[in-house]
Order: C-alpha cells, then structure tokens, then sequence
C-alpha cells in the first residue's frame, strides 16, 4: 500500500470549510436562544443588574458578533473552550475531565459490536437461510427498531435484582486504579489490579452493549449482504479452484472484499455512536462527556453545551478521516 | 419511414403501463408475495388507526392525575383492575390513555417530517445534481457540516436552546433529515442526467423545470419512497429519544419516550411502566421497517439483499 | 496416449423454487493425455457446468446427481472434500472468462499466484529444509518456502509473457491490462503443472487481436508443458485454432463429437450446421450468414423428444417425442440426431456449406 501524501493533505484541506461551519453552528447555537442568554442562565432573581453586566463582560458578550465569533475560534487554537458557568472551571478542563471515560465506553461498544456482528454476520452469509442466518435476520431487524435507551433500561431490570453487573458508573467505590490513560480497563491492567478490572468490566458491559447494539445490527447486516454478493464473485470460484479450501477463501479472499462497505457503514454510523453515547450514558448514570452534556443542558450551562457539541463534531470530523484513511488500505483501487 | 406508416393510436400496451391504478395493481401484487412486508403493513395502519381514534379509545385523560390510585399493576396482575388495564404511573395517571395518545405525536411528526423533509430533499437533489457547479458546491458543502455533527448530539443541543415544543421538534428533526433524500435524488439526478431519455428531451427543447420534474422524478421516485419509509421509523426513534432525554415535547404532551422517561426511576419495582411504552416504539419501527423493505423488494427489485 | 478424463453420463441438476433444471443431463466426454478438446456450445447451454462439476465446484442449489468423472483412474464424484481439495488447482486447474472478475481486486497479483503454489508444493519441493535445528527453524523454513514461491511465480510470470515480472508482482489486478490479466490467470493456473487445464470462454471477453495472442499461448502451454486441455468456448473459430476434438452441447446434452476438421468441414447434425451457418465471413458480402432462429430452450422445461427439434430445420414427427440416441458416425464420431445420414447424403450432393470454410493456423 502507498499513500500519496499530496492526495492525504488534499482529503485534510477539505475538510477546512466543514470545520469552520461548524464553529459558526456552534457558535450561533449561543446566539439563538430567545432572550439574553445570560439572564437565562443566571435564571430568575437572585442575580443584580450589575452582576448580569459583569459576566456579559467577562464572556465578552457586549462585543459585536464577528469579534465574538472571532475570539471564539481564536480561543479554540489557543484551547480555550469558554467557561463552565455551573463547574466555575474552564470548559475545556471539565470536558477532558470525562473524555476518558466517553472514549472506554464507545471503544468497549464498538468492540463488543464487532464480535458480535462479524462473526454472525459472516456464518449467516455463508450458510444463509439456515437457523443462525434466520436468528440473526430477526436480531438485526429487531435491534434497529429498538429504541437505546429503552434497551438499557430492560437490561437494569434484568440484572438490578441480582447484582451481577450494577447499573450506574463506571467502578465500585474506592476500586479506581491509579491514573495513567484514565482508561480504567486499560490503567488496571497495567497496574495489574484484578479487583479494579473486574468492577470496572461488570460496570461497562451493559452500557457497551446498550451502546453497541445498532452499530451490531447494522455492521451484521452490512457484512452479511455484501457477503452474500462476494461469495458469488467469479473470484471466490477461482480460489476454490485452486484448491484453498471453503474456510480459506472466506477467510482471506471474501472477508476483505466484503470489509470495504462494512468499513463505510460503520463511519456512517459513528454519529449514532456518538450521540447514542449521551442516552446510554444518562440511562447507566456513566460518568462521561454525555451525561454531562444532558446535565449541563438542565444547568443551563450553554458555554459548557457549546463546548462539548464542539468536541462532538471535531471527533466525528476525525472518525471519518480516519475512515476514509481505513477505506484506501482496505480497497486499493481507490485512493484519496 | 413515412409518416403513414406509424400506427395512428399509441400503441394499447404504452398506454396501459403507464396508467397509474395499472402499476398500482402491479406493485400490490409483488408487494403482497412478501409475509413480512405484509405484517408490517397491518401493524403500521394498525397504530395510525389508534392514533386517529385515540379520543374514542382512552379511558382517562392522559394527563389525569389519581394521587390515591398511584402504581396501580396491569390487569392481569394482582391488584389490577379494568379501569386501568395497564396500571398507573407515579401521578396515577392511567397508562394505557397515555400510551394511546402517544401514538398521536409519535406517529405526526414521524409522517410530517418525513413527508417535508422528503419534498425538500427532492428539490434541493435535483437542484444540485441537474445545476451541477457552484449550486451544487454550496448544497453539497451544507450537506457535509450538517453531517459533521453527530445527530443526536447537536439536536439536544439545539433542542435546548429552542425549548421543549412540537413545532420546535419538527424544525430540529427537519433540518438534517431533508440531507438522505437529498443526496439519493443528487445521485440519480447525476446518472440520469447523461441518459438518452434525459438528452432526448433536452433535444427536443424541454426545459430544465419540465426536464427535472417530469423526466428524472418519475425515475428517482421509487427510491425515495423507500428512502422516506424508512425515515418515518428513524424520526420516531428520534423523537422518543429527545423526549426521553427531556428537550422534546412539551410536559403536558404524553410521548412514548416521555412516558418512558417517567416511569425510568421505578423500573426496579414497577416494571410495566416503562416496558410498555417501549414495546409500542418497538413495533411500530419494526413495522415501519418491513414495510420499507417491503417497499424496496416491490419497487426495485435490483435493490433486493 | 492414455485415457486422462473420461466423463459418463455426468448429470447436474438445480433444484431452484421453479423446478428442477437440468443444466448437465447425461453428457459423455473422453479426454486423451496431452490433447485439446473444444466444448463448443451457445451460452446456458450446460458448458461452463460441466467444466465446474469436473472441479467439484457446483455452486448452490446444483448438485452432480448421477454419472461418474473418471480423472487419472479415479471417480472425483466419490473423493472428499479434502481428498478433491490436492487435485484442483495441482492436477486440475481451471480459469475463466472475465479474468477482471476472476483476480481477486484486493490482494496483489503476487500473492495470488504463490498462494496456489504455497498450497500444493510439498516442503521439500521448493527448497530442501535448512539443516537448523531449533526455535528459528520454523520460521525460517517458512521463509525458504515463501522466497521459492516467489521465485517460482515470477518465472511462472515470465513463461506466459508477462515483461518485468518482477514488478508486476507487487501490482494489483486493476493495474494490469486486460490481456495481462489473462496472462497471469494462466500463470495461477499453471503455476503446480497440472495435467489438466480446463479454459472456460477464455478469450470471449478479449479483442480480437489480443485473443490471438492468448490462443497462441495456450497452444504454447499444450506442447510446452504437455498440458491436457479442456476449452469451453461459443466461438468455433477459437476451438477449431487449438483443439484436436470438439464436442458440440446442446441444451444439456450432446450433440455431436468429432475431429475438429470433420465438425468445421462436415457437420452432420442440424446444429452444428446452424453454428457455422451463422459465422461472419470475412470480404464476402454476398453471403448473407444464416442465424439459427429461436432461442435456447429453457432448460426447467425441456420438450419430451430432441431439444432442438423447435429450431430445427430438419425436424420430422418423430423428434418431437422421442430422444434421438448418441449414433456413432465414424471414427471416434457420434452425432444425436434420427436423421444424419440423410443430412449427409444431402450434403454430399451439395458439396457441403461447411466445407467452403478454412481456418487461418490449420
């Protein structure tokens, strides 16, 4: 595989004009609010004319909106995310507070959904309308007409009576491992800390796999379809007439064909990760960038919003860079 | 040739296949070969029927409140009564109103946004892919930051600004569900434009809007349908999630996701109150769901898995 | 020369939802050591089927329901998976028609063509094991074998007139022309020196001058590596060019079975008359080519008596219900047709349509 360089900074210079749209979204997103955000978000009362004044200031709110746009981007290179009027911290300071947690939580997801998916969505490809085939079919239908969220909460009930796995945060209380990545998981391992893995694995399950579950139906359906279609390939005869046998060629010839448009559904649907991510995290009480989210939301905490909506599109933005970049390794007929 | 040789009518068959009710009767009859898209069928008429008549269906009214009847079991379980057949939430509010009335919102927005945001897909498709150049560099651009941003992310987020409200719901669910309509027109548009039926219109001095509407629409169509099917039952997943999360519709308005929201921190005990709200989201969408594959299969037989 | 194939009363059959289709029913087939042998026959005639039931790579939902495939003394309907797995691609080899479909697009030309020689070259085959013993030796055994692939594929490259194949082993098949393509399809192919080749419409998909350039290839392989060869073709000009015997299918079944001269020179069944009626003839523009009428019947739903009798020129009351047997014509000649010696009595008188015709390369 090479990589043109010129074609890989071509595919990063586009996405320049999406990555400024979406500072002028998020910073508009302030400036839509009815009203004047600041009384808003001070709420009724309590707060005088003068303090409402002060903190117009402090925000730079009293400037023009081309200058405020102006400092809001500038603010972004310089990390400066704005300030967290609920946390009384700089927002960027909260957010990557939680960003470890966010970033376990999909990894798990995704994890689980792709050894879930690939293997099911393989055998209902080669041995289609048999019983794992027909289970899957209906498994896959079932997990995109399911609501996250209401998947969760069966999940709670289910085990909330036991125990097995509890059903809020991230870790017993007073099991975090010592701090390296902020990755539990990963920390407790490297710290060789059982306990704390274990707790933290029975913590993560359900919500990776509330989380995971669209991804799985959909990565299943995708994988077995476009399965079904290169396993009729002039190719896939071809390998077999060379005498590598059934497992052989699915295995090397029909798994990476079959992997390139799995490979773009699954970016399509890092944005239902993601959003999904706030739901799951609220439902399971995670500690992450989505709860925060949701209760920066009822703290009327709009810098806070305005930040994390920001990090949101930026990882998307990245997700998909990193698809594209996955997709020419992948398929050599395309490039950048 | 000459003139007098072509045949003074249109021939019999040109005419028939291109009557609606004819091709109508075509599609119903590959359409019904499908069980599945048949059930889907029934199940989705079945809820826009009690969404309909949900006046005539309740018991209570949804946003009652019973103070001494709270948590009151389903039916069938001990303790439960016919008055409330299934139970009663926090506020004694009767949970079988509340979820027949929630199909109403559920079901409303699903078809009106789908139904718009389709239209203004449509347009802006054809727009971009028939104009090509700058017009389509502008749309096309639009498209990519709407798309930036996880979905579900900016809509909390802009559904937090706006405040709870349907009409608030419905911009939110419209402003990027008009992008997939969109984008399958733009693509159809693209190919059709360098066919022969497109160049011999163009020949013969069509113009672009009789060009747009009545050559490349009637082609595109059957994909967009399909596409519009499918979206109803991601619209309802959407809106029960912004009303589960609580930017959605307005308190005094039951929603499948609200009702769920309501019953979440009892589900240890009163299991029924959030199961049964969930399980009519769930057939709904899957109905949604076969009949849009049921639609492809009929419509578009490439398409077929 | 020994007996190689030998193909009896081989029957395929598809079960599909709309019946049983017959796509192979009842053929019979002998192939000598180090012979060409044309399958010639319009497309969904059975063919191609055939081809894949000698490989044991009848897709779903066919299945070889009677008849034996004798190869090399041994039944393949009866071998194993396993045991079918050491012939093909070692003794059997099979390419195709398109070969842009038949390379696979993601994996490099290279690692294509080792892979088949990696698979079937025992240990001590490519490169005597390095005399270490030890922790290392696995792996650098593994590596032996790997660079004696390697060395072999690119010889293998160089045979079939692929330039810089040193080169050309790190590209993927979209990098490489049409005709190259087919060149290294045969290298695959003929990369563990099979005894028998089985080429499936192989230069339908090519222009007509690099046909002759892949034709002229194959005919190279059959006296270079003694190479029998089994090739499955619509086109006669392409058969008669480099097979010794043609056999002529029809809607499942056989027709007739010759010489390549006496098919192309004096056909006595009606469709074989029909194939080369409707042959273009080059800077002859009064003869106006004959195309047979009619299409190929549906194999699901065969007519009881001779399948060709709704197209037939020559049909009499008799064909339409009854199946007119395999009739030996000749010397190693049969035909399936009541009427034959009457077809010839009458071509005789005429001199024969056919016989006007030569082929460039006889």
């Amino acid at each position: 595989m090479t990589i043109n360089l010129t074609q890989f900074i071509n595919r990063l210079l586009q996405t320049i004009p999406v990555v400024i749209g979406v500072t002028l979204i998020v910073f508009s997103l302030m400036h839509l609010t009815p009203g004047d955000p600041v009384e808003i978000m001070m709420g009724q009362g309590s707060v005088t004319e003068g303090e409402i004044q002060r903190i117009r200031e402090e925000l730079g709110l009293h400037l023009p909106l081309p200058i405020q746009y102006f400092r809001f981007v500038t603010g972004i290179f310089k990390g400066d995310l704005g300030y967290s009027i609920y946390y009384r911290q700089p927002a960027g300071e909260v957010i990557f507070a939680r960003l470890p947690a966010t970033f376990e939580l999909m990894v798990v997801a995704m994890i689980i959904s792709l050894a879930i998916a690939l293997p099911l969505g393989l055998i209902s490809a080669v041995r289609q309308y048999s019983l794992v085939d027909k289970i899957g079919t209906i498994g896959a239908l079932l997990g995109v007409s399911m609501p996250g969220f209401w998947l969760g909460l069966l999940l709670i009930m289910a085990f909330s009576v036991n125990w097995i796995f509890p059903v809020a945060g991230r870790i017993d209380f007073g099991m975090a491992p010592q701090r390296i990545t902020g990755l539990y998981l990963l920390d407790s391992i490297l710290t060789f800390n059982w306990p704390s893995f274990w707790s933290a694995l029975r913590h993560i399950l359900l919500p990776a796999i509330t989380l995971g579950m669209s991804m799985t139906a959909l990565t299943m359906k995708t994988i077995r379809s476009s399965m079904l279609e290169v396993i009729r390939e002039d190719y896939i005869t071809f390998a077999r007439a060379k005498g590598l046998s059934r497992s052989q060629v699915v295995l090397k010839h029909a798994l990476k064909n079959a992997l390139i448009p799995t490979v773009t559904v699954i970016t399509l649907n890092m944005g239902v990760l993601l959003g999904g991510n706030m739901i799951v995290e609220t439902v399971f009480g995670w500690p992450g960038l989505g709860s925060l989210v949701v209760n920066a939301i009822f703290n009327r905490d709009y810098p806070l919003v305005q930040a994390s909506v920001l990090i949101y599109a930026i990882t998307f933005i990245i997700c998909n860079l990193l698809a594209d970049f996955l997709y020419t390794v992948l398929n050599p007929r395309v490039k950048f | 040739m000459r003139t007098s040789d072509l045949p003074a009518v249109r021939p019999k068959y040109f005419e028939d296949s291109d009557r609606f009710h004819v091709r109508l009767r075509e599609f119903w009859h590959e359409y019904k070969k499908n069980r599945m898209a048949v059930a889907g069928l029934v199940i989705v008429i079945f809820f826009v029927l009690i969404g309909i008549f949900s006046p005539w269906l309740i018991l209570h009214d949804p946003n009652e409140q019973d103070i001494f009847n709270r948590f009151q079991p389903p039916v069938w379980m001990e303790g439960g009564s016919w008055e409330h057949p299934l139970g009663t939430d926090e506020l004694g509010r009767d949970l079988w109103s509340r979820i027949i009335y929630g199909s109403r919102v559920s079901l409303a927005l699903g078809i009106t946004v789908a139904f718009f945001a389709t239209t203004l897909g449509i347009i802006m498709g054809l727009v971009s892919g028939y104009y090509g150049g700058t017009v389509d560099s502008i749309i096309q651009r639009i498209v990519d930051i709407l798309l930036a941003f996880p979905y579900l992310v900016f809509a909390i987020a802009l559904m937090a600004v706006l405040g709870r409200g349907v009409f608030n719901l419905f911009l939110v669910l419209l402003y990027k569900e008009w992008v997939t309509p969109c984008r399958v027109v733009r693509g159809e548009v693209l190919a059709a434009r360098e066919s022969e039926y497109v160049e011999a219109a163009r020949a013969v001095g069509a113009s672009d809007f009789h060009i747009m509407f009545k050559e490349i629409l009637p082609n595109v169509f059957s994909s967009v349908i399909v596409v519009a099917t499918l979206r109803v039952a991601w619209i309802i997943l959407m809106e029960a999630s912004l009303s589960f999360i609580g930017v959605g519709v307005p308190l005094d308005i039951p929603s499948w996701g609200m009702i769920i929201a309501d019953g979440r921190g009892y589900i240890t005990q009163y299991w029924w109150l959030s199961t049964f709200p969930g399980l009519a989201i769930l057939l709904t969408v899957l109905g949604i769901n076969l009949m849009g594959q049921g639609l492809r299969d009929a419509l578009d037989p490439r398409l077929k898995e | 020369m020994a007996e190689l194939l030998k193909i009896k009363d081989l029957q395929v059959h598809f079960f599909t939802d709309y019946g049983v289709v017959k796509a192979v029913d009842g053929i019979d087939l002998t192939l000598q050591e180090g012979e060409a042998l044309g399958i010639l026959g319009e497309s969904g005639c059975g063919k191609s089927m055939t081809a894949l039931a000698v490989m044991g790579l009848v897709p779903f939902p066919g299945r070889i329901t009677g008849g034996e495939i004798i190869f090399a003394g041994r039944d393949l309907c009866r071998l194993t998976e396993k045991e079918m797995r050491r012939i093909r691609g070692k003794e059997i080899a099979m390419i195709f028609q398109d070969p842009l479909t038949t390379l696979n697009p993601v994996l490099k030309v290279g690692e294509q063509i080792t892979e088949a020689i990696r698979l079937h070259h025992e240990e001590g085959d490519l490169s005597p094991a390095s005399g270490r013993r030890g922790f290392f030796r696995f792996w650098e055994d593994r590596r032996r074998r790997e660079m004696a692939a390697w060395k072999k594929a690119v010889e293998m490259m160089e045979k079939v007139g692929i330039p810089s194949p040193e080169l050309r082993m790190e590209e993927y098949p979209h990098q490489f022309s049409g005709g190259m393509r087919q060149r290294a399809m045969i290298a695959i192919a003929l990369s563990c020196n099979p005894r028998l080749l089985i080429a499936d419409e192989l230069t339908t998909a090519l222009d007509v001058t690099i046909q002759a350039q892949i034709l002229d290839l194959m005919r190279r392989i059959k006296e270079d590596f003694r190479t029998s060869i089994l090739f499955i073709s619509h086109d006669l000009g392409a058969i008669s060019e480099l097979c010794d015997r043609a056999a002529v299918m029809y809607a499942g079944k056989i027709v007739e079975t010759g010489s390549v001269q006496e098919i192309t020179g004096a056909p006595f069944h009606p469709y074989t008359q029909g194939i080369l009626a409707s042959i273009p003839r080059l800077g002859e523009k009064e003869y106006r080519i004959k195309p047979i009428p009619g299409n190929v019947p549906d194999l699901g739903d065969l007519p009881a008596g001779c399948s060709f009798f709704p197209r037939c020129p020559y049909g009499q009351a008799k064909c339409k219900t009854e199946l007119p047997p395999l009739e030996e014509a000749g010397e190693g000649r049969q035909v399936r047709c009541f009427y034959w010696r009457q077809i010839r009595a009458q071509r005789e008188e005429e001199g024969g349509i056919g016989g006007e015709l030569s082929f460039a390369g006889d």
